[in-house]
């Protein structure tokens, strides 16, 4: 037993050897290769394993290539001493530029502050860091479900069902979601909101919380669902199809990936609106930001990064005909009143090319 | 004498103490079932208790892997995360081969492969089994990572629709391959010499090593099982949901499992449960979170709802179970030896 121990050791020490060099392989270093001039950008994300941010981290090199920059990449792995550290870990590398998603807004604010003091530039994405001099890109999440409302009232002519899968209970963003959710329905008294279940950004809880569903609301007793993230989405769709009632429903869901967006193209499965965030997009325009602060430009403290609501012609000329009109609440969440499948799928190829003569606001 | 007696009539009669021992978790089932019901009348239709037969099978088949590994005395916390490794793993050679036959062996492979390797640090190495299942826990964890690069897959083949939504007589048929795998688990721990051997060596160890039971061999064999059951529960998984995504439930799956197989009267401690009790156990947590939807809790309030349900239920389950056991045997794991060997398999 002795030697077995020894044996797995020895394995062991070199399997970590090994994953280590495959790791650094992935990850540009600063000391030793990257060219003198070329700013770096120190990336900290929430994490890197979900799908979401997946295609931030594509979005943000593609863009850092577009515009000579390099990205270290480093995952909070959901927490928050950890997250702090790697902002601290950073201003020690004195990298040109820290980009943060923070896991909690205050929370953040004493290492940014410490960044900035270091002089380096700071840009905190998807929420709003009131420190002077950091610049936030946070997502309008609440306008944008609170527009949405209006679009889903409009669909349904301003009367029926309705059911709601949040996401994890306690997150910021999509708790605004919800909110905006919630709020805007209030302007519909006709429309009645049957459930609001979390399915917490997983595929087999959202199958499962959908089969109650069908089986709670028979035929002809829901309209529409409400999805905070298309692969819920995609996950409750194949229960539908499982009791045969894909299509029965009118579908609206937030992220823009390119399968929901086929869906509405092809008229699949009910699915009617999809806000376009999309990691990609995401990714490349906070990176577009961090790049130009560690380029020495200046940028206001607040750019709300907007969405673009996808669906089809029709769809848009039957909102419209049914009163569907913008209702801003805090900020006007959408880059545009609509975009086609087609043009979402162009947008999704080409994220760098949105955003690489990107122009702040007047 | 008299103590006893009045304890006797206060607990309402030594019939009705007979059937609270012998079938808790069912009471359990039947009295939750019930409740919910009353709530909500659609939760017991038939639609709704076929929905729950096919929901519960993944997190069965874990539980019932769970429940070879506690008896002999160990814990395998990547069960869950496993379930998911394998579940890509045959999505992934799906999608790149386009040949399902393939791809469910590489799903099979998969997870009698990390069983195996649990198996090797725990039983061959000595190695404990929580610190050992939960480094490979956070490998599996990284490798599906790797395996799926944040990709959301689609499965698309008429074998993960019918595992998806096929029945036999009316039945899932996952359901029907739960059930199966229940009755070959009661063979083994009931009838072989391996379930009375696995038994032992969980109750006490010590005692199973002087009688000459083999103890790498019992504990090797678990966690071979539980690759095996992983695997089948992250092909179910998968099958279901007709994806394979990096946010498929592990943990979550692995924390319901493990509770169905202790409410299931499985000891944490080892050396004692059965597979009944287990199936028992894994409706109970099945039917309340089904019920979590079906009553409309707040998303705030499910975590803290379902968590005082399962306390609850252990609670109520410990108590039956202490009744049972001979004076002198708090904890009930066979310290009798070779008669506590044999107490453990009366109970079966």
């Amino acid at each position: 037993m002795k030697g077995l121990r020894l044996v797995i050791m020895v394995a062991l020490i070199g399997l970590v050897a090994l994953s280590l060099g495959f790791a650094r392989g992935n990850r540009p270093e600063r000391e030793g290769t990257a060219a003198p001039e070329k700013p770096v950008v120190g990336a900290v994300m929430v994490d890197i394993t979900n799908p979401f941010f997946v295609q931030v981290m594509q979005g943000g090199n593609t863009m850092g290539e577009a515009l000579d920059v390099e990205i270290i990449w480093k995952s909070s792995e959901g927490s928050l001493e950890k997250q702090l550290a790697l902002i601290e870990s950073f201003i020690e590398q004195e990298v040109d530029c820290i980009w943060v998603d923070p896991l909690d807004p205050e929370a953040v604010k004493p290492p940014i502050r410490k960044a900035l003091a270091a002089g380096i530039p700071t840009v905190t994405g998807a929420n709003l860091v009131e420190v002077p001099g950091n610049v936030s890109t946070p997502f309008p999440s609440y306008d944008a479900f609170y527009q949405l409302t209006g679009m889903i009232a409009a669909y349904l002519g301003n009367e029926g069902s309705v059911v709601y899968m949040s996401g994890i209970p306690g997150n910021w963003i999509l708790d605004q979601y919800q909110a905006g959710f919630e709020d805007g329905m209030k302007r519909f008294p006709d429309i009645d909101i049957l459930s609001i279940q979390p399915a917490k950004m997983d595929p087999a809880l959202a199958a499962q919380i959908m089969e109650s569903w069908l089986t709670t609301y028979p035929k002809g007793s829901l309209d529409a669902v409400v999805f905070t993230t298309d692969p819920d989405m995609y996950a409750a769709i194949e229960a539908m199809k499982n009791a045969g009632r894909a299509g029965e429903f009118a579908l609206f869901s937030q992220n823009g990936d390119l399968p929901a967006v086929e869906m509405i193209e092809n008229g699949e499965n009910g699915v009617k609106i999809d806000l376009l965030s999309h990691g990609i997009r995401i990714g490349a325009f906070n990176l577009m930001v961090a790049a130009r602060l560690a380029k020495g430009e200046k940028f206001p403290e607040v750019l709300w990064f907007q969405y673009a609501p996808v669906m089809t012609e029709a769809t848009w000329d039957k909102i419209v005909a049914a009163g569907y009109r913008k209702d801003v609440q805090k900020g006007d969440p959408f880059s545009e009143d609509y975009i086609t499948p087609e043009r979402a799928k162009e947008v999704i190829a080409d994220a760098a090319s949105e955003f690489s003569d990107w122009q702040p606001p007047k | 004498m008299a103590k006893a007696d009045r304890r006797r009539r206060a607990a309402g009669g030594p019939f009705f103490r007979l059937i609270l021992e012998q079938y808790s978790i069912l009471i359990l089932v039947i009295a939750a079932s019930a409740a919910f019901a009353l709530f909500n009348p659609r939760f017991l239709t038939l639609e709704n208790l076929i929905n729950l037969s096919r929901q519960i099978v993944p997190m069965g088949l874990l539980a019932l892997g769970a429940s070879f590994v506690l008896i002999g005395g160990n814990l395998d916390l990547s069960a869950g995360v496993g379930a998911t490794v394998c579940g890509a793993a045959l999505g992934v050679t799906f999608v790149v081969t386009k040949n399902v036959a393939l791809a469910f062996l590489v799903g099979i492979v998969t997870g009698l492969a990390i069983g195996t390797v649990n198996a090797l640090f725990i039983a061959k190495a000595g190695f404990g089994s929580v610190i050992v299942t939960l480094a490979v826990m956070t490998i599996l964890q990284g490798g599906i990572q790797l395996l799926l690069a944040g990709r959301i897959v689609f499965l698309s083949h008429p074998l993960f629709a019918f595992i998806s939504r096929g029945t036999v007589a009316g039945i899932p048929f996952t359901f029907l391959v739960l059930v199966a795998f229940f009755l070959l688990a009661w063979y083994l721990l009931n009838q072989t010499k391996f379930g009375v051997h696995l038994y032992a060596a969980g109750g006490n160890r010590r005692i199973a090593e002087v009688v000459g039971i083999r103890i790498q061999r019992v504990h090797f064999l678990t966690f071979v099982i539980s690759g095996l059951l992983m695997s089948v529960s992250g092909i179910v998984l998968v099958s279901r949901l007709a994806l394979i995504s990096p946010n498929l439930s592990g943990f979550p799956l692995l924390l319901n499992g493990v509770s169905a197989a202790v409410i299931g009267g499985i000891s944490v401690t080892g050396g004692r449960g059965n597979a009944g009790g287990v199936f028992l156990g894994i409706i109970f947590i099945g039917v309340v979170s089904n019920a979590i939807n079906f009553l409309n809790v707040t998303p705030e309030a499910q975590d803290l709802f379902r968590g005082l349900l399962v306390v609850f239920a252990l609670i109520f389950q410990q108590l039956t179970i202490r009744r049972r056991l001979p004076a002198g045997s708090a904890s009930g794991a066979g310290t009798g030896g070779a008669a506590g060997v044999k107490e453990v398999k009366g109970e079966l």
